[in-house]
C-alpha cells in the first residue's frame, strides 16, 4: 500500500483530531468551518472499517449510509449471526440489535441532512440557509446555524465512540 | 423480506417513498431512506421510534435483518441531490 493512501490507524486517528478541532472551532463560534469539519470524524471512521478491495464508486465514497454499509455495518451485522449461531438468545440480541440500528440510523439521518463533503466550497450564506430550513419548530429557530452544528457534533462523537468500542473488529 | 417491508412501510404511512436500494453482494442486510411528509413535525428521534417501533410490531425478531433507514422530510430529500448543491 502506497503512503498517500490512508490505513485503518490513519483514520481513526484523524477521527479523533478533526472531532477535537471541529469542537473548538465550535466553543470559539466558528460554526461554518466547524460544520464542515463536524463531519469528518463520521467519514473518517466508517473509512477505517471498508475493506481496501471494495469498490464504492464517485458518489459513495462520500455516501454516509454508503459507506457505513460498506464496513461498519456489515460487521457489526456478522458479528451478531455469529452469536446467533453459537446460540445465544436470539430474542435478547435481536432487541440489542434493534436498538443499535435504530441508533444508527437517527445518527446517520442527522449527519447526512446536516453534513455533506461540499460544505467545504459552500458560503456561510448557504450553510445558515440549510440550518433554517432544518428548524422545524420555533424553540429550534433561535440561533439554527449552532443548533445544527451541535446536532452534528453529537452524531460525530456517537460515530466515533462506535469506532472505537468495535476497532478490534478491524481485520 | 425486502418486499415485505416496502409494501409494509407504503401501507402503514400513506404517501411515503420507500428506496430500499439494491441487494449488496447477496447480504440479507435491508437499509435505504424512507421519504414522508409526516416526519415534518417530529425530530429525528421520533421519526425513527415511529418507523422501527411499526417495523418490530410487524416483522418481530426478524427485524434483525434490517440494518440503517434513514428519515427525511421531502424538502430535506430535495435539498440532499446532487442537482441541488453549488457547481
Amino acid at each position: 500500500m502506497g503512503d498517500n493512501v490512508p490505513r485503518a490507524d490513519d483514520y481513526f486517528e484523524a477521527s479523533q483530531s478533526r472531532f477535537q478541532e471541529a469542537v473548538s472551532l465550535y466553543k470559539n463560534n466558528f460554526y461554518v468551518g466547524a460544520a464542515y469539519l463536524a463531519g469528518c470524524p463520521i467519514e473518517a471512521t466508517f473509512w477505517a472499517f471498508v475493506p481496501p478491495e471494495r469498490e464504492l464508486g464517485q458518489r459513495g465514497r462520500h455516501n454516509l449510509q454508503q459507506l457505513y454499509e460498506a464496513g461498519l455495518g456489515e460487521r457489526i451485522d456478522a458479528r451478531y449471526r455469529e452469536r446467533f449461531r453459537s446460540g445465544a438468545s436470539v430474542g435478547e440480541h435481536a432487541i440489542k440489535l434493534k436498538d443499535l440500528s435504530r441508533q444508527i440510523s437517527a445518527n446517520l439521518t442527522i449527519a447526512s441532512t446536516r453534513w455533506a463533503n461540499s460544505y467545504r466550497y459552500y458560503p456561510e450564506s448557504r450553510i445558515l440557509n440549510i440550518a433554517k430550513k432544518l428548524a422545524r419548530r420555533k424553540k429550534d429557530s433561535k440561533d439554527p446555524l449552532k443548533r445544527t452544528v451541535n446536532e452534528l457534533l453529537d452524531a460525530s462523537k456517537f460515530f466515533v465512540g462506535l469506532g472505537i468500542q468495535k476497532r478490534a473488529w478491524i481485520v | 423480506m425486502r418486499e415485505q417491508v416496502e409494501n409494509f412501510l407504503r401501507e402503514r404511512f400513506p404517501g411515503m417513498e420507500v428506496d430500499l436500494g439494491p441487494v449488496e453482494h447477496g447480504s440479507p442486510r435491508i437499509s435505504g431512506v424512507l421519504i414522508w411528509n409526516g416526519f415534518a413535525n417530529m425530530d429525528v428521534a421520533e421519526q425513527q421510534a415511529c418507523v422501527w417501533d411499526a417495523l418490530r410490531e410487524r416483522f418481530g425478531v426478524e427485524t434483525v435483518n434490517i440494518s440503517t433507514l434513514l428519515t427525511f422530510t421531502p424538502d430535506e430529500a430535495e435539498a440532499l441531490r446532487p442537482e441541488s448543491w453549488p457547481a
